[in-house]
């Protein structure tokens, strides 16, 4: 936790100079988690200034958006430098622009659809592995299907195997106890 | 008996028989109209409990109507009660009112296994008592009213569902074998296969296998997959180690999955048998950890239960060496599809989304 607030970034960026520069100074040779924090940042604009130079060595657009958007992850504000530069461009500005810097010629992409292909092909992906893994184990059985016994038709089946053919049931069943002769 | 088993075929008959049985669930009996012109086929009509018609019922409350048993005498169904037991004359006697010729069918032991009233005049069971291994009957099957000639047959009605047509000969037998089919060719207690049909069904196709060792008969029906979680209006029995369900009171319309495949045994037969044939059939697993010498040894224990015995006690026992029965032609476990050879990339990857979805489908 800084306790120099603002007047860390204003040192880092050669905004101080004076009585102001010297307690800030003061306050991190005493403070290390503000030197910590002080070397933190030299190395956030360093790498963010090396970002700035290929972009001033005409380097595409893209890469210039890719670094603006990285800075906007960041979270800092007013350009690569600290002193503007690039202006950030969100991933919601850019798909609202319609326009993100894409190479001239190429179709136009939103990233939404970067996006939702990504999540497809991981999914894809995931769902293979586990087929490809699931698929190859020995000891699991092949699933079968579920097999209620028709019982009643089995029924029928085993009283034809000694010659029984059920009739088709008459409306008056009565039972005649009446012997008769051939 | 061959005349018997000749009249059944060649007279024209029509009548009533009353058909009892004692069984797990108490004494159920059923009446059954019969019609017959000469041929193989004997129309029947059973009465029921929901059949709305009361004048078939009886009218002991005590006695609920059962698997209909209808009493004929088969050449087949002869063979094999000649192979399996000792025929003997037994005498003279008397069925509502006709004389009728006595034949005893006993056990090697000399126990009575059956006892068959035959129409003196012509040939045809008017009676048939069937007892288990501790000699008590278990069925009584009684003509109580015949007619004989084709004058006598009336109003005859049509038959009403057809046999599957699908003979299932050896070699077929033989190729769903080597497709890990497990068809025995015999059961405990004697029984023998002696019919094989198939018939397309939505798994894929159902097999009917039919044993018998000249009185019992019983028919299993196997096909590809698996007894649903829910059964209604099924039961689990007495079976401790193994899942297998019953559909009646008796225990003779059984079902259990075993390895893929969903067995489902309809039997004529006491219990003591039922629990052999039951025994002698693949079951799933081992959970309780019995070695197959062990379950052999109970399977014997469990044969001759009889009428008072515990119905299906299978504990611990599982996919046994047949009692006494000799495995089929092919060894089935042998026949079994092989594992070894790995299959391919999109084989696997189908495989694997099949399963996948097995377990996530809440439907299934």
């Amino acid at each position: 936790m800084s306790h120099l607030g603002h007047r860390l970034s204003a040192l880092i960026d050669g905004e101080l100079d004076g009585e102001g520069r010297d307690r800030v100074l003061v306050h991190l040779a005493r403070c290390d988690s503000c030197r910590s924090e002080a070397v933190a940042l030299r190395t956030l604009k360093r790498r963010m200034g090396a970002l700035g130079e290929m972009n001033a060595l005409g380097d595409t657009e893209a890469d210039s958006a890719l670094a603006g958007r990285l800075m906007g992850l960041a979270g800092l504000t007013g350009g690569l430098d600290g002193r503007g530069g690039v202006p950030l461009t969100p991933w919601s500005a850019v798909a609202a622009s319609g326009h993100p810097g894409g190479r001239p010629g190429w179709p136009e992409v939103k990233p939404a659809w970067y996006v939702l292909g990504g999540a497809f092909t991981v999914f894809l992906a995931g769902l293979g592995t586990a087929a490809f893994m699931a698929g190859g184990s020995p000891h699991l059985p092949e699933p079968e299907p579920r097999v209620t016994p028709a019982v009643d038709v089995f029924v029928l089946q085993h009283e034809m195997v000694i010659g029984e053919r059920p009739a088709r049931p008459s409306p008056s069943f009565s039972l005649s106890t009446t012997p008769h002769g051939p | 008996m061959s005349q018997a088993a000749a009249a059944c075929q060649a007279v024209a008959f029509r009548g009533v028989q009353i058909a009892d049985w004692w069984g797990l669930g108490g004494e159920s009996a059923s009446v059954i109209r019969i019609w017959h012109r000469p041929g193989p086929t004997i129309l029947a009509e059973t009465s029921s409990a929901s059949d709305g018609s009361p004048s078939g019922r009886l009218a002991d409350p005590g006695v609920t109507p059962g698997q209909d048993e209808m009493m004929t005498v088969s050449s087949p169904l002869l063979a094999l009660m000649s192979e399996n037991y000792q025929l003997t004359y037994g005498g003279r006697g008397t069925v509502t009112g006709r004389k009728a010729q006595v034949i005893d069918v006993r056990r090697p032991g000399g126990g009575l296994a059956a006892r068959f009233w035959l129409d003196a005049a012509t040939k045809l069971p008017l009676r048939r008592e069937l007892f288990d291994s501790h000699g008590a009957m278990f069925s009584k099957d009684t003509f109580v009213g015949l007619r004989v000639g084709a004058g006598q047959l009336g109003a005859m009605p049509s038959a009403d569902g057809q046999p599957w047509s699908g003979q299932l000969g050896a070699a077929g037998r033989a190729a769903l074998r080597a497709k890990g089919w497990r068809l025995p060719a015999a059961l405990a207690d004697g029984l023998t296969m002696f019919k094989a049909t198939e018939s397309p069904a939505k798994s894929g196709k159902v097999v009917e296998l039919s044993y018998s060792d000249g009185l019992s008969v019983i028919s299993v029906f196997v096909q590809h997959g698996q007894l649903p979680e829910r059964l209604p209006g099924w039961r689990r029995v007495a079976a401790p180690g193994r899942e297998v369900y019953a559909s009646d009171p008796d225990d003779r319309s059984l079902a259990w999955s075993a390895d893929g495949f969903v067995y489902t045994m309809i039997a004529d037969a006491p219990t003591g048998v039922v629990d052999g044939a039951v025994l002698d059939l693949p079951h799933d697993t081992t959970p309780l950890g019995i070695a197959p010498g062990d379950a052999a040894r109970n399977v014997r224990a469990l044969n001759g239960a009889g009428l008072n015995g515990a119905g299906l006690n299978v504990a611990g026992l599982n996919g046994a060496a047949p009692n006494g029965a000799a495995p089929d032609s092919v060894p089935s476990d042998s026949a079994a599809p092989s594992n070894s050879a790995a299959p391919g990339f999109w084989q696997r990857i189908g495989r694997g989304l099949r399963r996948i979805w097995s377990w996530v489908n809440p439907l299934g």
